[in-house]
């Protein structure tokens, strides 16, 4: 197995309990790390559309979000033997694919600030596009100005239906600091959606 | 975390709230039992349940980003790749040996082309500037202490 890929980090990706369901993809890790195409092809099959959801989400275009779901699983092939069985591989695989966004956009703005970085220039204000009658616009574009952690912290949970156990593996962080960036995000977006509330949601508060 | 199960308090379950919204399946699964009970008992939770089913619905309404299929078959083929089949990336990785040495040669050839073909050469003032009289008359020592350990002094080999 050749090295290189993406960095991950020291210890790999979220701890699985013995009172958790095992992980369904465990057993295919090592048969990848030994080179078998097969078992690489059916983590593909697995997780490639969700992982590109989520680095859509991340990055905010397309393109880019592609890239950064090749980058994953090129670094998936290539470093499957650092999988560790105490982390599940979905988890891991998010890990891997925020550290390939980030990257990518460190590529892109060298001088970036992971603590506030949002990935995404949020070209549309919310009130813009709520004037445009765009719902869906508004909240994107409310979700793109939130820094980067707290914009991953959301779309894994929220969007990506990962626990906070598990979303907090994947970016490396407690369930407490998880915790924090869940509320300051969504408290972000209370505050820039709350001119449009009522509107957008036909009064429902 | 402030409470769990048994001895969840109201401040928990607003900070479950805050924190994962109204979708009690996004809790904490050990937590969510306690917490549902909670808010049923206290009106101000349900107010707190209700704000953040506002944030969800509107969190919903942001459409999923549609899947590839052209990229998943791109995936697929990745194992087939020869390993180092980027042109670019075959170079990379004999950066490190090969990119010292051919500026060290680089810089030889050079230098030797400037000797052959171009004698007059004009060089750098300080090289070619004769020695005042104060340096003509001393010696270093150092010169001849090191001349010695190659069998010659080195100053001979200077003048």
């Amino acid at each position: 197995m050749p090295e290189g890929g993406i960095a991950v980090g020291g210890v790999l990706a979220g701890t699985m309990t013995s009172s958790e369901p095992e992980d369904p993809d465990a057993a295919l890790m090592p048969r990848i790390a030994e080179g078998d195409a097969s078992a690489y092809r059916l983590l593909v099959d697995r997780h490639a559309d969700r992982l590109l959801a989520f680095a859509e989400r991340l990055v905010g275009d397309r393109a880019t979000a592609e890239d950064v779901v090749q980058d994953s699983y090129l670094s998936l092939w290539r470093t499957a033997a650092r999988w560790s069985p105490q982390a599940k591989v979905r988890t891991w695989l998010y890990r891997i694919a925020r550290n390939a966004a980030i990257d990518r956009v460190r590529r892109r703005k060298p001088t970036v600030d992971p603590e506030t970085v949002t990935l995404i220039d949020p070209g549309a204000r919310p009130d813009r596009a709520v004037i445009d009658g765009d719902i869906g616009r508004a909240v994107s574009a409310a979700l793109d100005a939130l820094p980067e952690r707290q914009r991953a912290a959301i779309v894994m949970v929220h969007y990506d239906g990962l626990s906070g156990a598990d979303a907090s593996a994947a970016m490396e962080v407690s369930v407490e600091a998880l915790e924090s960036l869940l509320a300051r995000g969504r408290r972000a977006l209370r505050a820039a959606l709350s001119g449009q509330r009522d509107d957008l949601i036909g009064g429902e508060r | 975390m402030i409470a769990k199960t048994n001895t969840m308090t109201d401040d928990r379950v607003r900070a479950l709230i805050e924190a994962y919204g109204a979708d009690s399946s996004r809790w904490p699964a050990e937590e969510r039992a306690s917490a549902l009970a909670r808010i049923a008992e206290v009106d101000e939770l349900r107010v707190a349940l209700d704000g953040a089913h506002a944030l969800d619905a509107l969190l919903n309404a942001v459409p999923t980003p549609s899947p590839s299929p052209a990229l998943r078959m791109a995936l697929k083929d990745l194992p087939d790749q020869p390993r180092g089949s980027n042109w670019f990336g075959w170079l990379g990785a004999f950066a490190a040996p090969w990119q010292p040495a051919a500026g060290l040669v680089a810089a030889g050839v050079l230098g030797l082309w400037i000797g052959v073909t171009q004698p007059d050469f004009p060089l750098p003032a300080l090289l070619d500037a004769s020695p005042t009289a104060a340096e003509a008359d001393f010696e270093d020592p150092f010169d001849d202490a090191a001349g010695s350990a190659i069998g010659a002094g080195t100053g001979d080999l200077l003048r």
